[in-house]
C-alpha cells in the first residue's frame, strides 16, 4: 500500500513540483521603471503581465512606478533597473549627448492624443480661443505638456500667460480655486468631473493633427543590458508589442482591467481609453526626430543637434517587426 | 510640559486648557471644512477624514507601507549613528583637525538633505537602499557634531588620569571617552532621529513605491485628500511617538 | 612691547587662520582627488561631476538659469517667513512667559511641535493655499515661528533676579521692567531662537522648492535632475551649501556680537 502510494502519488507530484520550480527558475528575470502609474498606456507592461505575455516570452517582470521621466532615466543610466518606459524625449537626447550609457529601444506614445487642457464650467473660456491673456497650467519647462501647448496656443492664435502649474493634482487645485484659468490633465484623470460638469475639455493634444507624425516619449534600456541580454531586450519588446495588439484587439477587458487598476468608473474607463488611437502606441518607428532635436535645442535640453551617427547609434529597435 | 511645582488651581486651569484646546481647533476645522471658504474637498470634514482614518489602519495595505518606512528609518539611523559616533569621537580627540571640520559639518547640518536625494539615487538607485542612505546622511551631522563636541569637552583629568596609567588607545576609548560621552551622543542620537525621519518620508514623498510618505503624496495626486490626511495624522503620532521614546531614553541616561 | 607680544600675535593668527587654511586646503585636495578619478574613469561621471566641469556648470547656471534670481527668491522668501514667523514667534513667546498658565499649558506642546517632522504638512498647503510663494513662506512661517517662540519665553525666563531686584530697587513700573531690564537682558537668548528660526525656514523652504519644483535655488536643482545636467545639479547643490555656510557664519557673528562680554 505504501509502496503504490509512492509510486503513483508521491513521486509524480514531487517530479510536477521539481520541473515547475525549474520552469520558474527558467524565467529571465527583468527590472522595469515605469513612469506615470495608471494611465492607459503606462499600464501596458501590467496589462501584458495579468494577460501572461511576458510569462509566454519566459520573462518574469518586477515593477517600479516612478514620477516621471527624470527618475525613469536615473534609474536606468544607473542600472537600478533595466528598462526604463514612458521617458520624455527631450530628457532622453540631454542625458544622451552628456554620455549616459542609454539607448532607445521603442517608442511609447506618438503624437499627444493623451494630453488635454481644461476650464471650469462656469467659465468663460470654452476653447484656446477663448484664451487671450488667461493663464494656462503645463507641468514644467520643456516637458510635452509645454510643448503641446505652445503649439495649441500658436495654432489658434492666442497670447495667453503659460504658468508652469506642477502635476495634475495641482493645476486641478489652482483651477478649481481660482489661481488658474485652464489646467493641464491626461485621463483619466479630471474625467469624473468634466462627466459631473464641473469642468469643459477646452483643447486636446489631438487638435495638433501634425503632432501624429512626432514621438513625445519614448521606452529605453541601458547599454550594459542591451549587450549582456540582448536576447532578453527582444523578447520583452516582443511581448510589449504583442499586448499593445492585444489591449487593442480585447479592448473590453483591457478597459475592465484599466477601471480596476485605478479604481475608476467602467465609462470613465471607456472614455479615457478613446483618447488613445493604437498608432499612438506603437513601438516602432519613432518618429519625427528631427523636430524633436530643434525643440530640444531650443529649451537647452541639448547644446547641438546630433549627427546622424548619433541617431543611429542612439535608436536601437531590438526588436522591429516591420 | 511636567506639571510639577504647581498648585492644585493652576493645574486645573492648564488641563482645561490642554483639553479644550484640540477641542476648539476641531471645531473650527469642521467650520472652516463646511463654510464654503475653500474648493470643495481640500479641507474634508472631521468626519471624513475619520473615516478615511479607519479606513486605513484596517487596511493591511497600511502596514506593508508602515513596515517599509520603519525598516529605512532603523537602517538609517543605525548607520548614522554608528558613523556619526565614531567620526565624531575621531574628531574631537583632535582639536585642530575638529576646528578645521566643524564648519563644514556645520554647513552641511544645515542644508536641506532632500537635496542630495539625486546623488543618493545615482549612487543607490532608486529602491529602499536610497531612503535608507538619505536618512543616514540626514541622522550623521547631529550625532557627529554632538559627538565632537563632547570629546572635545571630555574633562581633562579624567584623560590625564588614563594617561598615568598608561591604557591603550582602546582602552583609552572604552573606559574613559566613551562612559563620558554617554550624554552628548544620546543628544546628538535626539536630534539625528528627527532628521533622519524627516529625510526619509521626504525621500519616499518625491521617489518611492512603498513606504509613509509615499502613500501620502500618492493620496494627494489621486486627489484623495481625506486619506491624505489620515496618512498625515498617521505619520505625526508616529513621529511623535517615537521622539517620546527618545526624549525619555534622553533624560534617563544623560548624565550631563 | 615685550618680548612675548610677538609669539601671542603669531599664535593668534595661528588659532584664527590656520583651521580656516587647512579646511581650504583639504577641500582643494579632495577636489583634485576627484577630478583623477573622473578622468581617469574609476568614477562613473554619469553619477560624479568632475569639480572643474562643477565650476563651468555654476558659470552657465548664473548666466543662462538665472541662479542669482533663484537666490534672491529663495532668499527674499526666507527673510519673508522669518519677519513673519517674528512678529507671531515673539508675542506669543512673551504670552507664554507673561501668563503662567499658558506656558504651563502650551510650552511643551510647542517645544513636540519643533521636533515633528512640520515640512510634511505641505502637501495639505498645497490643496489649500495652492503651488504658489503662499505655501512656501507658509511653511517657512510654520517652522520658523516655533523656535522664536520657545527661546522667547526661556530668554525671559533666564533674566537674572538681580537685575529685577536692582530695578524694584529702583522703583520702575512693570513697563519700564520689561523695557528697561527684561527686553535687554532678554535679546541674546532670543535671539538665538531667531536665527533658528531664519535657518529652518531657510531649510524648509530650500526642500519644498526641491519637491514642488517651484521658486529658487531648490528649482534649480530639481531643473539641473530633470534634465540630467549632472555636473549643473552638483553645481547647484554645492552653491546651496555655499550659501548654508555664509548664513551660519553671518548669524554667528551677530549673535556673538549681542551676547555680552
Amino acid at each position: 500500500m505504501k509502496l503504490k502510494l509512492c509510486k503513483y502519488v508521491l513521486i509524480p507530484v514531487v517530479a510536477t513540483m521539481l520541473s515547475l520550480s525549474a520552469v520558474a527558475q527558467e524565467m529571465d528575470k527583468v527590472s522595469v521603471a515605469i513612469g506615470q502609474r495608471g494611465l492607459w498606456d503606462t499600464l501596458v507592461v501590467h496589462q501584458g503581465i495579468e494577460e501572461g505575455i511576458f510569462a509566454d516570452e519566459n520573462l518574469s517582470v518586477e515593477m517600479t512606478w516612478t514620477k516621471g521621466g527624470a527618475e525613469t532615466l536615473q534609474a536606468v543610466t544607473t542600472r537600478s533597473v533595466d528598462m526604463g518606459f514612458v521617458n520624455g524625449m527631450l530628457g532622453i537626447l540631454g542625458a544622451y549627448q552628456r554620455g549616459a550609457p542609454v539607448r532607445i529601444i521603442g517608442a511609447e506614445m506618438t503624437g499627444a492624443n493623451d494630453l488635454f487642457w481644461y476650464a471650469k464650467s462656469d467659465s468663460d473660456l470654452k476653447s484656446l480661443a477663448d484664451a487671450q491673456g488667461a493663464t494656462v497650467g503645463y507641468s514644467r519647462p520643456g516637458a510635452s505638456s509645454h510643448l503641446v501647448l505652445l503649439n495649441l496656443l500658436a495654432k489658434a492664435g492666442v497670447d495667453a500667460e503659460t504658468v508652469s502649474a506642477g502635476g495634475i493634482s495641482d493645476n486641478r487645485t489652482q483651477v478649481m480655486s481660482g489661481q488658474l484659468d485652464a489646467g493641464w490633465s491626461v485621463p483619466p484623470f479630471n474625467l469624473d468631473l468634466v462627466a459631473a460638469g464641473d469642468l469643459r475639455i477646452i483643447a486636446k493634444g489631438s487638435d495638433l493633427p501634425e503632432l501624429a507624425e512626432q514621438t513625445v516619449r519614448a521606452n529605453i534600456s541601458n547599454t550594459t543590458f542591451l549587450t549582456e541580454r540582448r536576447d532578453v531586450a527582444k523578447r520583452f519588446m516582443r511581448a510589449y508589442m504583442k499586448t499593445v495588439d492585444w489591449m487593442y484587439d480585447n479592448k473590453d477587458k483591457a478597459v475592465e482591467r484599466f477601471a480596476v487598476f485605478n479604481n475608476i468608473d467602467l465609462e470613465i474607463a471607456k472614455e479615457a481609453a478613446a483618447f488613445y488611437p493604437k498608432e499612438a502606441l506603437l513601438s516602432v518607428p519613432v518618429k519625427g526626430l528631427d523636430k524633436t532635436i530643434q525643440e530640444a535645442i531650443e529649451h537647452d535640453a541639448l547644446r547641438e543637434p546630433l549627427s546622424q551617427e548619433q541617431i543611429d547609434e542612439l535608436l536601437d529597435y531590438v526588436y522591429d517587426p516591420r | 510640559m511636567a506639571q510639577t511645582g504647581m498648585n492644585p488651581r493652576l493645574r486645573r486651569q492648564v488641563l482645561t486648557l490642554q483639553v479644550l484646546t484640540p477641542v476648539v481647533l476641531v471645531i473650527l476645522w469642521e467650520l472652516i471644512a463646511r463654510s464654503g471658504l475653500l474648493y470643495e474637498g481640500v479641507v474634508p470634514t472631521i468626519l471624513e477624514v475619520a473615516s478615511a482614518f479607519w479606513n486605513e489602519v484596517s487596511s493591511p495595505e497600511l502596514y506593508h507601507h508602515f513596515g517599509v518606512t520603519l525598516m529605512e528609518l532603523f537602517g538609517g539611523f543605525t548607520i548614522a549613528t554608528l558613523i556619526g559616533v565614531v567620526t565624531g569621537i575621531a574628531l574631537g580627540s583632535r582639536p585642530f583637525v575638529s576646528s578645521v571640520a566643524d564648519p563644514f559639518l556645520s554647513s552641511l547640518a544645515t542644508t536641506p538633505k532632500i537635496i542630495f536625494l539625486p546623488v543618493v539615487m545615482l549612487i543607490f538607485g532608486i529602491g529602499p537602499e536610497s531612503k535608507v542612505a538619505l536618512g543616514a546622511l540626514g541622522g550623521f551631522f547631529p550625532i557627529a557634531l554632538s559627538t565632537m563636541s563632547g570629546t572635545l569637552n571630555v574633562r581633562p583629568v579624567l584623560v590625564d588620569v588614563g594617561k598615568a596609567l598608561n591604557l591603550t588607545r582602546w582602552q583609552m576609548l572604552v573606559k574613559i571617552y566613551l562612559p563620558s560621552l554617554v550624554g552628548p551622543i544620546i543628544r546628538g542620537m535626539r536630534l539625528g532621529l528627527g532628521v533622519t525621519i524627516i529625510a526619509i518620508l521626504l525621500g519616499e514623498i518625491k521617489l518611492s513605491n512603498a513606504g509613509l510618505g509615499f502613500l501620502a503624496i500618492e493620496y494627494y495626486n489621486t486627489f484623495h485628500i481625506a486619506s491624505m490626511y489620515s496618512i498625515l495624522i498617521i505619520i505625526f503620532l508616529t513621529a511623535l511617538s517615537i521622539n517620546a521614546v527618545m526624549s525619555y531614553i534622553s533624560q534617563r541616561f544623560d548624565r550631563a | 612691547m615685550t618680548h612675548a607680544e610677538p609669539h601671542q600675535k603669531q599664535r593668534l593668527a595661528f588659532v584664527l587662520w590656520g583651521p580656516r587654511t587647512a579646511g581650504l586646503l583639504v577641500l582643494l585636495f579632495l577636489g583634485l582627488i576627484l577630478e583623477v578619478l573622473v578622468a581617469s574613469g574609476i568614477a562613473d561621471p554619469s553619477i560624479v561631476a568632475a569639480p572643474s566641469e562643477m565650476l563651468m556648470s555654476l558659470e552657465r547656471l548664473f548666466t543662462k538659469d538665472n541662479l542669482g534670481a533663484a537666490f534672491l527668491i529663495t532668499l527674499a522668501q526666507a527673510l519673508s517667513a522669518t519677519l513673519l514667523a517674528m512678529l507671531i514667534g515673539l508675542p506669543l513667546g512673551w504670552t507664554l512667559f507673561r501668563y503662567e498658565v499658558l506656558g504651563r499649558a502650551y510650552r511643551g506642546w510647542l517645544a513636540a511641535m519643533f521636533a515633528a517632522p512640520l515640512v510634511l504638512l505641505y502637501p495639505l498647503f498645497l490643496v489649500i493655499i495652492g503651488r504658489n510663494y503662499g505655501t512656501t513662506i507658509t511653511m517657512g512661517v510654520i517652522t520658523g515661528s516655533i523656535p522664536v517662540a520657545l527661546y522667547t519665553c526661556e530668554a525671559l525666563h533666564k533674566v537674572s533676579p538681580t537685575l529685577l531686584k536692582v530695578g524694584a530697587a529702583f522703583n520702575l513700573t512693570a513697563k519700564q521692567t520689561f523695557t528697561l531690564i527684561q527686553v535687554p537682558a532678554a535679546v541674546p537668548d532670543a535671539f538665538t531662537g531667531i536665527r533658528l528660526g531664519l535657518i529652518y525656514a531657510l531649510v524648509n523652504i530650500i526642500g519644498i522648492e526641491f519637491l514642488i519644483d517651484f521658486g529658487g535655488l531648490g528649482r534649480v536643482v530639481s531643473t539641473m535632475f530633470f534634465r540630467y545636467d549632472i555636473p549643473g545639479m552638483y553645481a547647484a547643490i554645492f552653491f546651496i551649501i555655499l550659501i548654508s555656510l555664509l548664513f551660519l557664519t553671518v548669524l554667528k557673528k551677530v549673535e556673538r556680537w549681542l551676547r555680552p562680554v
